[in-house]
């Protein structure tokens, strides 16, 4: 990364974007006051870019870094992410990057994981990133974004990420963008053994999720000992579909699976594997 | 509070960790710079005396570390004690101010035979870096030192300056790490402990000692300690160890499955100075070490 070196220019773009109060310079949105310093703002924009007075995001974004400080390293990721998705509709972090920034396992993973509710093929392409980072991306329609589902907006940097039981409930309707099995259960049994499960909410936020999701969650719920919290939170139409579900919808349905006859969940992954990692608990 | 400062960092620190991330790609440099304020608390903790060597050692993947081990673990750091800590004057141990760092311990989690301080909490005075004030944890397990403990230079392994001196700390001996890390993988099946075995196994093949009959005999006893120690957790963790004949502890060694290789991308295990190694060589050197150590 080389050094920064700001043209006048870049002084005044950059003061005039501090006293507007942008964090992110925004292409499409600053146009106007930006034309006031060039003819050609995109290209000054990516000129001053490559002069590190600027960091490029991503989709016509740029953040302003400190002086001394044009690395992105040292911009939380966060921050980058939210300048870059927020303007387009509704998102969220979440997944195996909010399993592990609510500690739920000791791992550590460059990919950022998100779910959009809008369309935009350069998130959801295979060579997606933001900040430099890799972008695993799920694209839904459904009302899943909100506070009510378990969507909270975290301070400082401000950016969108699941909160803890929902990150413990999309492992069940996602589990692809967590890695691997061992990893989420591995965190629903740490949260189990801290005594961080509201079994309560993660019903409510199943029913949101919907589909097979509810039962699931259900028979999680009594694998970790919530099992009458669950049988009484979640009601009995969600156990009503003609299909059993498998209970890791990214592996292959056996047909010699257990299964737990309550919830109609087979254990398509065996059950003595999930219960080691449940049982694992640190 | 000991006077002399534990870091002796270069001003351009941060440009350093960049540098050092960009050449080693499963890191970020916020780890790095949490890893930083681990080592230092580990650091403290033997100076001033809590990491005794008799009472305390140093375990997990911090201890493995100053074995030479490649995987770093992000955010937990454990201890063993033979005895039960008292939470409140090992808060004030951990507790650390110098003009480069200042941590401190927060409230504590208990569980069965385990404190875990969470979150300590540190600012990183000589970082501008994202992760320069942040947390991790500080777990002290009391399930028991079998053998004794060995004493070894608190390797950091990064390419530039960052102790003022060398801190010797007392691990947990590495035929127990094998133990737990055996009796881990058989119980729960993590990737980490799978790796951790084939290291260990190298590491015992090294000097040869995976040969030895009193290793041998040393790891196969303690193996059986640890099983009693986990089996009086839980009537789910009796019925597991029950279930380990002899033919299925040996299965779980010689056929782990497939968890250890990342799946769909994810690379979710760090490696400080090493490549990922490959589930081929993983899984080799455990048929080839291990399993007669154990087992013939």
């Amino acid at each position: 990364m080389p050094g920064q070196r700001l043209s006048n220019t870049d002084t005044s773009v950059i003061r005039t974007a501090r006293r507007r109060k942008r964090e992110v310079i925004v292409l499409r949105e600053d146009l106007p006051w930006l034309s006031k310093h060039s003819d050609r703002p995109k290209d000054m924009l990516r000129r001053m870019a490559g002069r590190g007075a600027l960091i490029e995001i991503g989709a016509g974004r740029y953040a302003i870094p400190e002086i001394g400080q044009s690395d992105i390293a040292y911009q939380p990721w966060q921050r980058l992410v939210h300048a870059r998705l927020s303007s387009h509709g509704d998102y969220y972090v979440g997944f195996l990057t909010a399993l592990v920034e609510h500690r739920l396992v000791d791992l550590s993973e460059r990919s950022i994981t998100v779910a959009i509710g809008f369309a935009n093929s350069s998130l959801t392409g295979k060579r997606a990133e933001i900040a430099g980072r890799p972008l695993h991306v799920i694209r839904s329609s459904k009302a899943i974004f909100s506070a009510q589902s378990g969507i909270e907006i975290v301070p400082s940097p401000s950016y969108a990420r699941s909160d803890l039981q929902r990150t413990l409930v999309d492992a069940l309707w996602a589990p692809k963008l967590f890695g691997s099995t061992e990893t989420w259960a591995t965190g629903w049994g740490r949260a189990a053994s801290h005594g961080l499960i509201d079994a309560e909410t993660v019903c409510r936020y199943a029913i949101c999720l919907g589909g097979v999701v509810p039962r699931r969650v259900g028979a999680m719920l009594s694998m970790t000992g919530h099992d009458l919290e669950a049988r009484h939170y979640l009601p009995s139409r969600v156990r009503r579909a003609d299909r059993r579900a498998d209970l890791v919808a990214d592996e292959p349905s056996r047909s010699d699976a257990e299964l737990n006859s309550f919830w109609q969940v087979r254990f398509n992954v065996p059950r003595e594997q999930i219960e080691g990692w449940l049982l694992y608990g640190k | 509070m000991e006077s002399d400062p534990i870091l002796a960092v270069d001003v351009d620190i941060d440009d350093q960790i960049i540098e050092f991330c960009r050449t080693h790609p499963t890191l970020e440099p916020e780890h790095v710079v949490r890893d930083i304020a681990r080592i230092v608390c580990i650091a403290n903790l033997a100076r001033n005396g809590t990491l005794d060597g008799n009472a305390v050692v140093l375990c997990g993947g911090m201890a493995m570390r100053c074995l030479e081990s490649p995987r770093m673990s992000i955010y937990d750091s454990d201890a063993a004690s033979r005895v039960p800590i008292n939470p409140d004057s090992v808060r004030l141990a951990i507790s650390y101010d110098e003009p480069e760092i200042v941590i401190t311990a927060g409230p504590i989690q208990t569980g069965k035979d385990l404190v875990t301080f969470q979150p300590v909490t540190y600012t990183a005075r000589f970082s501008e870096l994202p992760a320069a004030q942040d947390e991790f944890s500080l777990s002290f397990a009391h399930r028991g030192i079998e053998l004794p403990s060995i004493k070894r230079h608190l390797r950091h392994r990064y390419p530039f300056p960052l102790l003022a001196e060398e801190v010797e700390v007392p691990i947990m001996n590495p035929e127990e790490i094998l133990a737990e890390k055996i009796v881990a993988w058989w119980l729960f099946g993590h990737a980490k402990h799978y790796n951790d075995i084939s290291f260990l196994g190298l590491l015992l093949a090294a000097t040869k000692q995976h040969q030895d009959p009193a290793v041998r005999r040393r790891v196969r006893g303690v193996i059986e300690q640890k099983l009693g120690i986990n089996a009086e957790f839980s009537d789910q963790h009796q019925l597991r160890v029950e279930a380990f004949i002899p033919a299925e502890r040996k299965r779980r060694l010689t056929d782990p499955h497939s968890h250890v290789d990342p799946k769909r991308n994810f690379d979710t295990l760090s490696f400080l100075l090493a490549a990922r190694p490959s589930m081929t060589n993983t899984k080799a050197n455990i048929d080839r070490y291990i399993v007669p150590l154990l087992f013939d």
